[in-house]
């Protein structure tokens, strides 16, 4: 989990960007930014984080955005960005996400009542 | 000189008030410090369809007869130009002197030989009749009348120019107190208490839809769009009803302005972006391939309604401000082009070269195809999981 800095603007895009390339870089990585501190994102901020999350993506990982404050949700919707990040509302939920991948996601994707669900025939 | 029912010819002057905060917040407060304004700018002061509410009011005030209007603005920011309606006795003052002001513009105007005198302060947008109003002021014989909807009381009353202590008591208790209790007129006409931007934005649909008298300044291009003289819309813009766009604005290549959108004159939406639901107030520009939902935009700044936030951009690409002067924005236009033209150039040059390089040649007989690089995995920017990396890993985790 990293916390993204009060302004993200081009110097300080290039300077979070260097500072987590070590992480984006390794193998599957699993990457939370804490937006909540977040006042000022301009088009250099998103496309840092798009960068991170096309990188991150590449090698089989996932960035997902966590607590996002007014400002910074603002931005990423006025850019349209908000729809490629998994947006959580804390940081834990974001980090727990990782870990409960596929029973949580079948549950919230089953048309099923849950016990249903659980006597349907497992798939080869 | 206006004629009522009573057969007489009244003299009936008006008072606006401009620039302190109304209902829910204290009567003292400059706008600045409340939720009535949009960087620094009074809500009533920002055009609603191509003219300021503040307008509209003077207009319905002098076509109900009212034979003059003075403005008394306690604003402290610097009001954009084209909010001072002609024909009106315009007076800037001090916020804390704004109600000394308008007793002493109240006294002036009853010396003069007002019988009636209207005090408005905005405020509130409200659509109350006139005639009716004067009418049930002298039948009930009321020092002073105030006016009423069916949500409260309305900072909108009517005095009897003789009644100068009753007026007096009532400006120094910032429209908050009467002297004498009488019976308050109760409108049935269209009210807006503009006190956040959700209002004005409320106010903006409300007058696409026809609920209100306000006209939008220009043609009904369709049913439902009108468009102000000289607009600049390119061919494959969609417009879909309500929506306002406002004399000199531009709207570029691909945009879509939709759901009571409405861009104030002036205003560019660049190619490919999305207006839904917004307002560009005067002088903006909004960059390309944004999606702008629910928002009011002006002065570098945008407010979003859905998030309550407001949020000054510093980012030209996104959201900026267009020259006012004309010599300006040519020349900026100008500089852009300047720029264009030779990036465009250099872009094709290389852009073509690397296109050839990459091309097989026939006379060799090679494909070209290499199957290593099909083979070759995708991350090879990869770093080995080296006990180091890992360790690294986990002191960042644990930051």
């Amino acid at each position: 989990m990293k916390r993204m800095p009060e302004r993200v603007n081009r110097h300080e895009a290039q300077r979070f960007f260097a500072d987590v390339q070590p992480f984006v870089t390794s193998d599957r990585p699993q990457l939370v930014f804490d937006l909540s501190q977040v006042k000022q994102l301009d088009a250099a901020g998103v496309e840092m984080l798009l960068r991170c999350v096309a990188e991150v993506m590449k090698r089989d990982g996932d960035l997902k955005l966590a607590s996002p404050s007014r400002q910074a949700s603002m931005v990423l919707e006025l850019t349209r960005t908000d729809r490629l990040f998994e947006i959580y509302a804390n940081s834990t939920e974001a980090a727990r996400s990782f870990s409960g991948f596929l029973p949580n996601a079948m549950q919230s994707i089953s048309p099923y009542p849950k016990r249903a669900a659980e006597e349907l025939p497992m798939a080869a | 000189m206006r004629y009522c029912a009573a057969v007489a010819a009244m003299d009936v002057r008006a008072i606006v008030l401009l620039g302190l905060a109304g209902e829910g917040n204290d009567r003292a407060t400059p706008v600045l410090d409340s939720s009535e304004n949009f960087a620094g700018t009074p809500l009533a002061v920002l055009p609603v369809l191509g003219q300021p509410v503040l307008h509209r009011v003077v207009d319905r005030l002098k076509c109900a007869g009212v034979d003059s209007v003075s403005v008394l603005s306690a604003a402290r920011a610097p009001l954009v130009d084209d909010c001072y309606p002609p024909g009106v006795k315009w007076q800037n003052v001090a916020d804390t002197q704004l109600w000394r002001a308008s007793e002493e513009e109240f006294d002036h105007l009853a010396h003069d030989g007002a019988e009636l005198v209207l005090v408005v302060r905005l405020g509130a947008y409200a659509e109350v009749e006139i005639d009716p109003l004067l009418q049930f002021h002298l039948d009930q014989r009321n020092h002073i009348t105030q006016v009423v909807d069916a949500d409260g009381p309305l900072d909108f009353f009517v005095l009897s120019g003789s009644r100068r202590n009753d007026a007096a008591f009532l400006l120094r208790n910032k429209l908050g107190k009467v002297r004498v209790q009488s019976r308050s007129f109760v409108t049935s006409g269209y009210v807006n208490r503009l006190q956040t931007l959700a209002d004005l934005r409320r106010l903006t649909l409300d007058s696409l839809l026809q609920k209100t008298s306000i006209q939008p300044q220009g043609e009904q291009f369709r049913p439902g769009v009108w468009v102000g003289q000289a607009a600049k819309i390119e061919g494959d813009v969609r417009l879909v009803a309500p929506c306002y766009i406002g004399p000199f604005t531009r709207v570029r290549s691909g945009s879509l302005i939709t759901r009571g959108s409405s861009l104030e004159h002036h205003s560019v939406v660049d190619c490919g972006t999305v207006v839904e639901a917004s307002t560009l107030l005067p002088f903006s520009y909004l960059g390309a391939g944004l999606d702008l939902v629910h928002s009011i935009v002006g002065s570098n700044r945008i407010a979003s309604l859905k998030h309550a936030a407001e949020l000054e951009m510093e980012d030209k690409t996104l959201v900026s401000v267009v020259p006012a002067s004309s010599f300006w924005r040519t020349v900026r236009d100008a500089s852009r082009l300047v720029s264009f033209v030779p990036h465009q150039m250099f872009a094709k040059l290389f852009g073509e070269r690397k296109i050839k390089e990459t091309r097989p040649c026939p006379e060799s007989g090679e494909s070209g195809f290499d199957p290593r690089a099909v083979a070759r995995p995708v991350t090879q920017e990869r770093q080995p999981l080296t006990p180091s990396v890992v360790t690294r890993m986990r002191e960042y985790g644990n930051q």
